[in-house]
């Protein structure tokens, strides 16, 4: 036994504290994209239980892993029960539940939604902090800038490109769909209309615009006569992309797959 | 009025060019229309594949809105009638949207509009029935609220049931009907059982006049009673339920039009029909411009113009004939 | 000639017979009074004739098809109904059956104007006249449909005492011309001026046929109409006039 140890053993002995464990916190995650930084930064055994939405086969980039975990409701009283030291939410997690667990006197950490890879960067390593491992943090930040950096080397041409979704709407400047598009060496068309968090595209416009590419979301199972217009005939002679999926809604290293899958399309990056 | 006809035709011919020409591209006319011809580049894309079948569809839905509403009238002898009020545009909503959820529709092409004419017919059949022989309005009319509150109602539940989240806001399209992002294919699926539609009702003139002295006088005229209610069931559940399909509920039109013609044409029926039929499509058309020039970049709906319009007339209406409420 | 008969004709509703073996018939220039007091069966008797309802036994217009039917017979009802604000001339010309060619068309709507004496009223909308005059538009209609044969339900009904006369007038002179009018009356002595036979009906059967003189009796007054009546051939012709309720 180390030396260190056995003063503090000696000592716990002699005051009659009861020892605690500086071990890493016990977390509860409410909010998708806090589930997926919390499955890549954090011990297996710190994970109390992790949202519903991990497992959504839509929209979670991480729905298998999720499966290992237990998962809660969203309920304060569940989560309280679970005697979490840690309790990760998102900005628009449910107001009324997050009040009530902070009037309980648990420690709850809001992370806002990433809107660009420095929130990517911030996150991550707010997180790393929180959950007790700072190196991991910086280690996966350095990992994520060092393939960023790759990804983005070898590319002269700029290729026009259009998000295009149900309903016709677009991601502005201010989303990660857009940082994910313009890492992967396209124009966002969004940028031309100046449009900020997005907006609704009218058919007759993105065809006057003349996009080089249209990428559109992958469809849902079931009808909508919302993303029937992604099915439109004056749609057909545009070059149709990748469909976005789960990796491009959560701000974490995951993107960097989503940057790489895109990079398909474009002219440069194709055969590598 | 002999002017009435060439007045209708140039109207139209006017208002489907507008309709061709209004839109976010802003080309010179002279461009949109060569664009049209050929279909080349953008633009022309634009004009074939956007602006065309809109302007189509809403020329299928006017004449059919138009129709059956004239047709219905003229069968009840009241004029509060018309395919929206008294829940046939609902019930065909009803019927597209169950079989675009569950699959149906997908299953063979003309299905979805099969499945909004069946639903459509089923309404009419209930609403005929219900509304008795003299088609007394306050009978029809509490019967065509209660068809369109079910109808609305399941419209609503099967689109909440669906497992796409987009589905859920679609409500507002199926019960305010819209033109935008149309495309030929919509025009192919509804114009068969259109133009079923409106030679069957077409056909019902001499029936419809000889009704406006009474079931029985028309009776003894020759008129077959019994084959006429079928005929304006099914030509009605047809050209409704096709364009509803396509397009969403949109009521008022078979209310507004007949009664702004209907002193033209000397109040007759069979005459009346024709009319109603240009003007049904006209005002789709200018109502379609309306929407596009109001909000051009938005997605206001078409059901909410003529709503604006024809929920007021609806009110003056049942005030003029609030004596005959039984 | 033999216009149109009834032979053995009954109407059931349900095991009720509402029309009980009636037998007549109507020849060229039979006017018909069909009397009797309300609930004796006239309507009913007159819409089956017309193919209007079910019946068992004969009605000679049953057995057409409902378009020779429509040529052969007009029929006027006691709902009086003009839906729209049409024109006079076009509710008349309604009766036309949109069958005819054009020229002969006006002409029957022009001669049924004249004979109603409608024809000031052509233009005006139909449903802003009085009830009155609205019944003349409709016999009018009736009159232009040019058939040989012409039923109405109480066609005096609400009229006043000069449209009255007139319409029974017309009725007359359509009779004399060669035609066939029946129609139910209750104004008995407007019957017994005009009528060139009375058919005189008490629940559901037909009690009397002839002549007035032969079906006004005092007993048949006093059976079926439960009345005593002053019944005189005068010099102004016949004239009839109920008194006083039989006790």
């Amino acid at each position: 036994m180390r030396p260190s140890k056995v003063i503090t053993l000696a000592l716990a002995l002699i005051t009659g504290a009861s020892v605690v464990e500086a071990g890493p916190p016990r977390v509860v995650s409410m909010n998708l994209c806090t589930d997926q930084l919390v499955m890549q930064i954090a011990d297996p055994d710190q994970i109390i239980s992790l949202s519903a939405m991990a497992r959504d086969e839509h929209s979670s980039a991480m729905r298998d892993e999720a499966r290992k975990y237990a998962q809660n409701t969203g309920s304060a009283e569940q989560i309280y029960l679970t005697k979490p030291d840690l309790i990760l939410a998102g900005l628009y997690t449910e107001k009324a539940s997050v009040n009530m667990l902070q009037s309980l006197g648990l420690q709850v950490e809001i992370f806002d939604p990433e809107e660009s890879f420095d929130n990517i960067r911030d996150n991550i390593r707010r997180m790393g902090d929180l959950l007790g491992h700072p190196d991991r943090a910086a280690r996966m930040v350095a990992d994520f800038d060092q393939r960023l950096a790759d990804l983005q080397s070898g590319i002269t041409t700029r290729p026009r490109a259009a998000l295009y979704g149900a309903n016709g709407y677009t991601s502005g400047v201010q989303s990660l769909s857009h940082h994910i598009l313009t890492a992967a060496g396209f124009d966002n068309i969004a940028q031309e209309l100046g449009l900020t968090w997005g907006g609704r595209i009218p058919l007759e416009r993105l065809i006057v615009l003349n996009p080089d590419v249209v990428i559109t979301g992958r469809p849902f199972r079931g009808h909508s006569r919302g993303e029937e217009i992604l099915r439109h005939p004056a749609l057909a002679p545009f070059k149709m992309a990748a469909h976005t999926d789960a990796r491009w809604v959560c701000g974490t290293p995951l993107v960097l797959d989503a940057i790489q899958d895109l990079q398909r399309e474009h002219p440069d990056k194709r055969t590598q | 009025m002999k002017l009435l006809w060439p007045f209708l035709i140039v109207v139209l011919i006017l208002t489907f060019a507008a309709s061709i020409l209004i839109g976010q591209a802003n080309a010179p006319i002279a461009d949109s229309l060569a664009a049209l011809m050929t279909g080349d580049g953008p633009l022309g894309r634009i004009m074939q594949d956007i602006r065309l079948p809109r302007a189509l569809l809403g020329v299928m839905v006017g004449v059919s809105l138009g129709l059956s509403g004239a047709a219905i009238q003229g069968y009840l002898r009241n004029p509060l009638a018309e395919p929206g009020i008294i829940g046939i545009s609902g019930a065909a909503s009803l019927g597209a949207v169950v079989s675009l959820q569950t699959g149906f529709a997908a299953v063979f092409w003309l299905a979805l509009p099969l499945s909004a004419l069946g639903s459509a017919f089923l309404a009419v059949l209930i609403i005929l029935a219900l509304a008795g022989p003299r088609g007394g309005s306050l009978t029809l009319i509490l019967a065509g609220i209660a068809v369109s509150a079910l109808a609305g109602a399941l419209t609503s539940l099967a689109l909440n049931l669906s497992p796409n989240p987009y589905a859920t806001y679609e409500i507002v399209f199926w019960m305010m009907g819209s033109l935008a992002d149309r495309s030929m294919d919509h025009v192919w699926l509804a114009l068969p059982f259109c133009l079923v539609g409106w030679v069957m009702i077409a056909s019902l003139g001499p029936a419809l006049n000889a009704l406006s002295l009474g079931e029985d006088t028309a009776a003894s005229m020759g008129i077959n009673l019994t084959r006429s209610r079928l005929i304006l069931i099914i030509g009605v559940a047809c050209s409704v339920g096709a364009v509803t399909a396509v397009s969403g509920a949109i009521g008022f039109v078979g209310l507004v039009v007949p009664h702004i013609l209907r002193p033209f044409v000397g109040a007759r029926p069979s005459v009346l029909v024709w009319a109603s039929a240009l003007g049904g499509a006209i005002m789709i058309l200018a109502a379609d411009i309306l929407v596009r020039i109001v909000l051009p970049d938005g997605d206001l709906k078409l059901g909410v113009v003529m709503a604006l319009i024809g929920a007021p007339l609806f009110l003056h209406l049942i005030y003029k004939t609030r004596g005959d409420l039984q | 000639m033999t216009l149109f008969s009834y032979d053995t004709l009954s109407v059931l509703r349900g095991e009720c017979p509402v029309v009980d073996h009636v037998s007549f018939k109507i020849d060229a220039g039979d006017f018909i009074g069909l009397i009797g007091p309300n609930g004796a069966g006239k309507t009913t008797l007159m819409r089956a004739g017309l193919g209007l309802l079910a019946h068992t036994g004969v009605s000679t217009l049953t057995q057409m098809t409902p378009q020779k039917r429509a040529r052969t017979a007009a029929w006027m009802p006691q709902q009086r109904e003009i839906a729209w604000a049409m024109s006079v001339r076009d509710v008349i010309r309604l009766g036309r059956l949109g069958a005819g060619n054009a020229s002969e068309d006006t002409r029957a709507v022009d001669t049924a104007m004249d004979r109603m004496g409608l024809t000031s009223f052509a233009d005006r909308i139909a449903t802003h006249l009085s009830g009155g005059e609205q019944a003349r538009v409709l016999i009018a209609r009736a009159l232009a449909q040019d058939t040989p044969l012409l039923f109405a339900d109480e066609p005096t009904a609400s009229l006043d005492p000069e449209s009255q006369l007139s319409t029974m007038d017309v009725f007359r002179s359509l009779a004399a011309d060669g035609r066939g009018v029946m129609a139910s009356i209750h104004d008995l002595g407007l019957a017994a001026r005009y009528c060139t036979k009375l058919a005189l009906m008490h629940r559901g059967q037909l009690v009397a046929f002839g002549s007035p003189t032969e079906v006004l009796t005092g007993d048949n007054l006093r059976h079926v109409f439960k009345v005593h009546a002053f019944y005189e051939h005068t010099i102004d012709g016949p004239v009839f006039q109920p008194l006083s309720v039989v006790s």
